[in-house]
């Protein structure tokens, strides 16, 4: 089934989100004030461009919204989408996502989502937060972790440093445990979907589907103990930089945080009870040393600038931190930041962009998350009872290249599939894929 | 999206392919007449066309496989050759059912159908196979809509690459999208000129005409291409009713069919809140008015008669179709020189119609209003509109440099033409009509004459007239950069 979606605001999340669903043959119709922006939309992307306030009627009446199936409002400005998803609701759009920074919106009950129309609110603050908690947990070679199948299984990022004891080895050769799956190979910007030929070198990022019973066995392919995180460093009083602090303050570990203005860090002082703000510029290597950075297990760069957090990552690296995270907002950076030694880089645009599709539940496809700057998909589709795909060993099904089954979800259960494996009618199963082979899958599907 | 990467021919070729192959197809239409009037030249002629045609496609597609999209280079690529390698394809009917002799003769006959130019070179059209007459007019009404956007409405994904070549076809400054996709946008614009085109076969029959007539006769203004199987033209009839539903249906074809679909959607409210509309229906009753009172005054007793045949003549010029059913060659001068004029203006943006297009025109001339207003107040912020839609800078620069240019290829190709030994009138309107895909100027191009007595190089030169004027000038010339073929 293909959707109308109104996008309002052609941010870098805006132009993420149009680009994935106008692959996919859906019909995009985006909403932006500037007017500078459409030559550029016009010839980069096969989307239908709007100049003009996208929280104004007429402007929405101009782009479809009496026949939009979404709408998408993720403008720099909480208010205006607020106002463009109640506007939505008016016209029966039947799903309204929002963007919404300001938490405080979000804590009093009589702005509730039913009552302002929205169905589906996004902090990305806050989902960028969640994302490095959770990266912080890992052993430190691992750059990406998602859950998916509401925790019933990860996705791991692993980078293969010269400890690794499976670099330089063909996968047949690797034993990998009956549950757990190679999906990925990320090599020099290349995505390969491997085969037991291919090889695995220092310096690749391999994608691991693990199930939740077998965590363990990560830290035995990682060759390192995840071990037990005590205590993190914080760089940067940011929204993300608070909400990482309050998170990791629940779960018991210390935080401490370096915000160099003296008002706010005592405003954040006053937030986070647990944490312990220091004022001062955490770029000064004597002031990281005395807050002991050599012995710290998490090191976390938020500030808003990019190349600060880049640098200071590396400093802290380098000073002996166990786990580096840095915040970048420009994803043309990030192909080689994990090749300077940087642990793992969190993005808030695509975790954003990830975010919203995930809810976009598209016919039978289900957006899981995007990876390496939005190039690879990974997908959840659920077989229908005459699905082509049904009751076919896997190693038989002419899948379309660039893409690999996961993992197939049968009654709660977790497989990860092998060749002679089926999927029967109802199950969802987990794609690896390249976007652009996207529409190819959902035939397989139909 | 390779904008900036060297041109990668395999996706060039590919495309090219898929575009030749349905070229070759659609020649099975004028094989149907030619099967059902018997016309055995053209028979064979037809059939080796297509084999030849279609083959020649699929072997260029499947010659060029590749994963590469079309970025920019390809699409101005793809564009140019595909329309100088479609009048190449569409000229072999004529050559080999031996209507026209000479390549170049066929090339400009067939270049001059694609653009809907409706210049010709033969002498005398009636008695030749009327299955070649029937192709001559069919190429018009495909390059009316465009072969390029017929590839986008038709092929499967070409995503954004698309978007690249529809630009490139559809005339005017910035063409208007109906749907957010533009695959969905092409398709739904052939609709549009599908039904409207059918609308006028139904006119013209059931007022009389006979179906083959009636369908040629569609070809030529639907797509303001101005062939006619006659040699008199429209004027071969010498009916009023065939007047009035060729002059509505050409005006129709001289405006845009976004406008169109829109009031096929009900909204008829739009059309007349179009400025650009507006303008052209402006010049189009000025226009009238004059040459009406000056042929009442010189010519024709009737002023019904005068109104009937300077409403004809101004419309099928300002719509660049070019059918005549007077020899307006004969008219006073100030007429003539009206008619000038409007070969310059030609139809508007997203129309089938030619020339510089109302909607350039529009903006240039508020861009010299403005310069007053800029003289009187130095600091004034002097945004341009159009209605309420504003024009920016980028947008009013371009229009400023294709007028130039326009006029610079019409005073350049004029002196060639000159050269060649045409007198002043027929040099300039020659290279005036084909340019701005009228077909007949005046003097030796009149509408009762004709181009074939044009040297070899002349005809070169008018059609890639004809090429740069449907195109409209900067895609073709692109081409001729040497930084466009560099990495």
């Amino acid at each position: 089934m293909l959707l109308k979606v109104i996008i309002i605001g052609a941010g870098k999340v805006g132009i993420q989100i149009a680009q994935t669903l106008s692959t996919e043959n859906h019909d995009v119709t985006i909403i932006d004030k500037r007017e500078d922006i459409r030559q550029d939309l016009d010839s980069n992307l096969d989307i239908m461009t709007i100049i003009g306030n996208g929280a104004n009627v007429r402007i929405l009446e101009q782009a479809g919204i009496k026949e939009a199936d979404m709408l998408i409002a993720v403008t720099r400005i909480d208010e205006v989408n607020m106002v463009a998803c109640m506007t939505a609701k008016q016209f029966n759009v039947a799903k309204t996502i929002a963007r919404i920074r300001n938490t405080e919106y979000m804590y009093s009950n009589s702005l509730s989502k039913e009552k302002l129309g929205i169905d589906y609110v996004i902090n990305p603050e806050r989902a960028t937060a969640k994302e490095i908690v959770r990266l912080l947990k890992t052993p430190s070679n691992v750059c990406e972790a998602q859950d998916f199948a509401s925790g019933k299984i990860s996705l791991f990022g692993l980078k293969i440093e010269e400890d690794c004891h499976f670099a330089n080895k063909k996968i047949r050769d690797i034993s990998f445990g009956r549950h757990t799956l190679m999906a990925a190979i990320f090599r020099e910007d290349n995505l390969i979907i491997p085969t037991g030929n291919d090889e695995i070198f220092i310096g690749d990022t391999v994608y691991l589907l693990i199930r939740k019973e077998n965590y363990s066995d990560l830290e035995l392919l990682c060759n390192k103990k995840s071990g037990v995180l005590q205590n993190v460093l914080i760089f940067g009083g940011s929204n993300i930089g608070i909400q990482v602090a309050s998170l990791l303050n629940k779960i018991g570990i210390k935080t401490k945080l370096i915000e160099m203005n003296k008002q706010k860090s005592e405003t954040i002082s006053e937030l986070l009870p647990q944490t312990l703000v220091i004022n001062g510029d955490g770029t000064n290597i004597e002031l990281l040393k005395e807050e002991g950075i050599e012995k710290t297990d998490g090191f976390v760069a938020v500030t808003g600038y990019d190349e600060e957090n880049l640098l200071v990552s590396l400093l802290a690296k380098h000073l002996g931190t166990k786990k580096v995270i840095a915040k970048i907002s420009r994803t043309n950076y990030i192909p080689i930041l994990e090749k300077i030694g940087i642990d793992a880089v969190v993005n808030p645009r695509l975790t954003t962009a990830s975010a919203i599709l995930r809810f976009l539940k598209r016919g039978e496809l289900i957006t899981l998350t995007l990876l390496k700057e939005g190039e690879i998909e990974v997908a959840e589709l659920i077989a229908q009872p005459d699905s082509k795909i049904n009751d076919k060993p896997l190693k038989s099904i002419d899948f379309p290249k660039n893409s690999i089954i996961g993992a197939i979800i049968r009654n709660e259960e977790v497989i990860i599939p092998h060749g002679d494996d089926f999927i029967k009618s109802g199950d969802k199963v987990i794609v690896f894929t390249k976007t652009t082979e996207i529409k190819k899958i959902e035939q397989l599907f139909l | 999206m390779g904008k900036f990467n060297s041109l990668k021919y395999s996706i060039v070729f590919n495309t090219l392919g898929i575009l030749i192959f349905f070229l070759g197809l659609s020649m099975i239409f004028p094989l149907f007449y030619a099967l059902y009037y018997q016309e055995e030249v053209a028979i064979y002629a037809f059939l080796s066309s297509i084999i030849i045609t279609s083959l020649s496609g699929l072997f260029l597609h499947f010659n060029f496989k590749t994963e590469d999209g079309i970025g920019r280079k390809e699409g101005f690529a793809i564009a140019t050759l595909g329309w100088i390698i479609a009048a190449a394809f569409g000229s072999f009917p004529f050559l080999f059912s031996g209507t026209l002799t000479n390549f170049i003769d066929a090339y400009f006959e067939s270049m001059s159908g694609f653009t809907t130019t409706g210049a010709t070179v033969l002498q005398y059209i009636e008695g030749n196979p009327l299955s070649v007459l029937f192709w001559r007019n069919q190429i018009q009404w495909i390059g009316g809509m465009g072969i390029i956007v017929l590839v986008v409405a038709i092929l499967p994904a070409l995503g954004v690459g698309g978007m690249q070549l529809f630009k490139l076809e559809v005339p005017g400054p910035e063409p208007d999208k109906l749907k957010p996709r533009i695959k969905e946008t092409a398709k739904l614009l052939y609709l549009v000129y599908i039904i409207i085109s059918a609308l006028q076969v139904v006119c013209l029959y059931l007022t009389g005409m006979s179906l083959f007539d009636a369908i040629t006769h569609m070809f030529g203004t639907m797509a303001t291409g101005g062939f006619t199987p006659k040699n008199l033209s429209v004027g071969h009839y010498n009916s009023p009713t065939y007047d009035m539903i060729m002059i509505f249906f050409m005006l129709i074809a001289g405006a845009n069919f976004t406008l169109h679909y829109k009031v096929l959607h009900g909204d008829l409210k739009s059309l007349f809140k179009d400025r650009e509309f507006l303008f052209y229906l402006g010049v189009i009753v000025i226009s009238i008015f004059i040459i009406t009172t000056q042929l009442h005054l010189y010519i024709y007793k009737s002023i019904l008669t005068a109104l009937r045949y300077a409403s004809f003549q101004v419309v099928s010029v300002i719509t660049t179709t070019g059918f005549a059913t007077t020899n307006f060659d004969q008219w006073p001068t100030l007429s003539k020189s009206i008619l000038i004029i409007l070969m310059f203006i030609g139809g508007c943006a997203g129309s089938t119609g030619g020339a510089i297009k109302n909607i350039r025109i529009l903006i240039l001339l508020k861009k010299v209003g403005r310069e007053f207003q800029r003289i009187l107040h130095p600091h004034a912020i002097t945004p341009i509109y159009v209605g309420d839609k504003k024009i920016s800078d980028e947008v009013a620069s371009n229009v400023t440099s294709f007028f130039l240019l326009y006029i610079m290829i019409f005073v350049f190709s004029s002196l060639v033409m000159a050269a060649l030994g045409l007198d002043l009138v027929s040099a300039m309107t020659s290279v005036a009509a084909t340019l701005g895909n009228v077909g007949p100027g005046l003097g030796l191009v009149g509408p009762t004459q004709n181009y074939a007595f044009i040297p070899p190089l002349g005809k070169i030169l008018l059609s890639l007239c004809m090429l740069l004027g449907r195109l409209e000038i900067y895609t073709v010339f692109i081409l001729l950069i040497p930084e466009f073929w560099k990495n």
